[in-house]
């Protein structure tokens, strides 16, 4: 078995990214609560989120993307008998992109019945290419 | 086009420390870009039909599940995504897979195991043919 033992991988050039073979990388993920006072309670390649809304939170990513059209995953809860908060939710635009830009996007929360709430246990997991 | 073939990467300075260039001049942390644990299962079975880092799941109550790690998480804290499945005009779709909170918080996600619930579009819990998961965060 070989190890090699290193604190940076660069491409060969010395600038370009690293290709990992059959695989992708997360560029940002993000562990929020939106009751109250919103907070990050863990994360990584962000630098700030923002409370836009009842049940809306706006995150700014420290590195930012290539493009607009990176892929988005949200973290749901369900807790069951009682109203659902945060049960769904998606990625908030107003036309499709608008909301998306290459350092921010939004994460929009509702209840079961269809209500703007706040999640007590929300956030998203990011893929694509950083600029 | 270079290649190096190897085993094992590990941080020289700091084990789990590894800077990669991902992009025309971003660079990041190899670790928390990579996903901890993963699966894909039904559930009608507590056997995956494919998982990473896990050890068991659970058949808990209708529409719940809980899968345990094998290497367990640093903190409560890590970041899970979930995706479930839906089925035209089929009453039992699992078409929203949520992570299931017992209390009004984050406390009942533990670092050894998490608990996923399918429900349909009026809230109720149903089984899901195909559930799906991820996880982001420190290993401990």
């Amino acid at each position: 078995m070989s190890e090699l033992r290193a604190d940076t991988i660069t491409a060969s050039d010395g600038t370009s990214p690293v290709t990992l073979t059959k695989q992708e990388a997360a560029k940002a993920w993000s562990n929020i609560g939106q009751i109250g006072t919103q907070v990050i309670r863990d994360s990584f390649n962000i630098s700030s989120i923002s409370d836009i809304a009842v049940g809306r939170t706006q995150i700014t990513v420290t590195s930012s993307f290539a493009n607009n059209t990176y892929h988005a995953n949200l973290t749901l809860r369900m807790q069951s008998t009682v109203s659902n908060a945060g049960s769904c939710g998606g990625i908030d635009t107003s036309d499709g992109t608008s909301s998306i830009t290459t350092s921010q996007h939004q994460l929009s929360y509702r209840q079961a019945g269809g209500a703007d709430t706040d999640t007590p246990y929300g956030g998203s997991l990011i893929l694509g290419d950083l600029a | 086009m270079s290649e190096i073939k190897v085993d094992n990467l590990t941080g020289k300075t700091t084990a789990n420390d590894i800077t990669v260039t991902v992009g025309a001049s971003a660079t990041m942390s190899l670790e928390q870009g990579l996903a901890k644990a993963w699966g894909h299962f039904t559930m009608s079975s507590t056997t995956p039909r494919d998982s990473f880092n896990i050890s068991s799941l659970t058949d808990d109550k209708t529409g719940i599940f809980t899968a345990d790690y094998v290497s367990n998480m640093s903190s409560v804290n890590y970041s899970p995504s979930t995706g479930g499945t839906h089925r035209d005009a089929v009453s039992e779709s699992g078409w929203v897979l949520a992570v299931q909170h017992a209390g009004s918080g984050a406390d009942d996600m533990t670092t050894g195991e998490l608990s996923l619930s399918a429900h349909n579009g009026t809230s109720a819990l149903v089984d899901t043919v195909q559930a799906t998961f991820q996880i982001f965060g420190d290993l401990a």
